[in-house]
């Protein structure tokens, strides 16, 4: 693990810029500056997504990614290194956006795929957890941990052309469990575009972000899928399953 | 009854669909419609519909409302169109 704290010094008018949003007040910028989000894995898309996250101003980032870094990451994975093939990807993630972020940032980098007791505990301190993972089962246990926890999940994927995001409120929309109850048996070795990845997971920082400075407006159970060979945006409206786990979860930490 | 069916790219892939749409002659109900196009589908659908029922993880989508399995007892009416989705997995 690489634990990266901040450092004392503020930066000044490092996010004026953005403060310039009629959505992004002072307020505003301040909830994202105290904010924890919880991200696994930072390849393709949450490299994007947790570089977009880093260098708009939140504070504490907390990420996991498994394994070594590979030649044929290079082509997407923004925040690794390509002098270091062969090293952990999550510590490089970490280092890259600790540089990113400023001073301001804490980054917390974990070289393994989190596990049901990580994502438990962190959602404890985290604001919002954000699942960039490849696999259904590292998305859906992120997404039971954060409605666990009765915080809010981003769920952002590709494939190939296809893309889609999803914003769960806790307990009061549909969740990715009600949309995909168990992992899809299809597996592949997925075809992917640095600029198709990115473009979703910077959707995804941008809802995040959103939902952190307490802004809106945010799709709350939505699946936006987007075809980039298309240009084709297709809103899904997601139901809350009666038999969810996940939501029943939720609405127990509710009470 | 005339239903249009719509596939996400992925998804007509692989069910050896040259066109992402497919239009088809059904009954009202979204069962048996879907029953309808795997059966048109033939061989490629195979795992798809294991056993002959759509896969769960497939998403069924009617006027922009998904429709998981436990609620798909709904009525089509004529020149509606059901989109089919395969969820994406990838980063």
């Amino acid at each position: 693990m690489l634990h990266v704290a901040p450092s004392p010094a503020v930066a000044g008018n490092r996010h004026r810029r953005q403060m310039l949003l009629p959505w992004l007040d002072a307020e505003g910028q301040r909830r994202i500056r105290e904010s924890t989000v919880l991200i696994s894995r930072v390849g393709g898309l949450g490299g994007p997504l947790a570089q977009s996250l880093a260098v708009a101003g939140v504070g504490r980032i907390v990420l996991f990614h498994e394994g070594a870094l590979l030649d044929e990451d290079l082509h997407r994975m923004v925040l690794m290194h390509p002098e270091r093939v062969g090293e952990p990807r999550g510590s490089q993630a970490a280092e890259t956006l600790r540089r990113l972020g400023g001073p301001h940032l804490e980054v917390h980098g974990f070289d393994h795929r989190i596990t049901e007791d990580e994502a438990t505990r962190w959602m404890r301190e985290a604001d919002i957890a954000v699942g960039a993972a490849p696999t259904y089962e590292e998305r859906l246990l992120l997404n039971d941990a954060a409605l666990a926890a009765g915080k809010p999940f981003v769920d952002a994927a590709m494939y190939d052309d296809e893309t889609h995001v999803l914003c769960v409120d806790a307990g009061k929309s549909g969740c990715l469990r009600c949309l995909v109850p168990e992992p899809p048996p299809w597996r592949a070795d997925f075809p992917v575009l640095a600029a198709v990845s990115a473009m979703v997971g910077n959707l995804a920082a941008s809802l995040a972000l959103r939902i952190l400075a307490g802004a809106g407006p945010i799709p709350w159970g939505e699946l936006v899928h987007f075809d980039a060979a298309r240009i084709e945006l297709t809103r899904v409206r997601v139901p809350r399953s009666a038999g969810c786990p996940a939501c029943a979860a939720a609405e127990r930490t509710s009470r | 009854m005339t239903v249009r069916f719509e596939l996400t790219t992925r998804l007509a892939e692989l069910a050896g669909l040259a066109e992402p749409s497919i239009e088809l002659d059904t009954p009202s109900s979204l069962p048996e419609a879907l029953r309808a196009l795997i059966t048109r589908i033939g061989d490629a659908a195979a795992p798809l519909a294991p056993g002959g029922s759509l896969h769960p993880s497939i998403l069924v989508v009617v006027d922009g409302l998904a429709h998981p399995p436990a609620h798909r007892d709904v009525t089509l009416r004529p020149g509606q169109t059901v989109r089919l989705m395969l969820p994406v997995a990838g980063g």
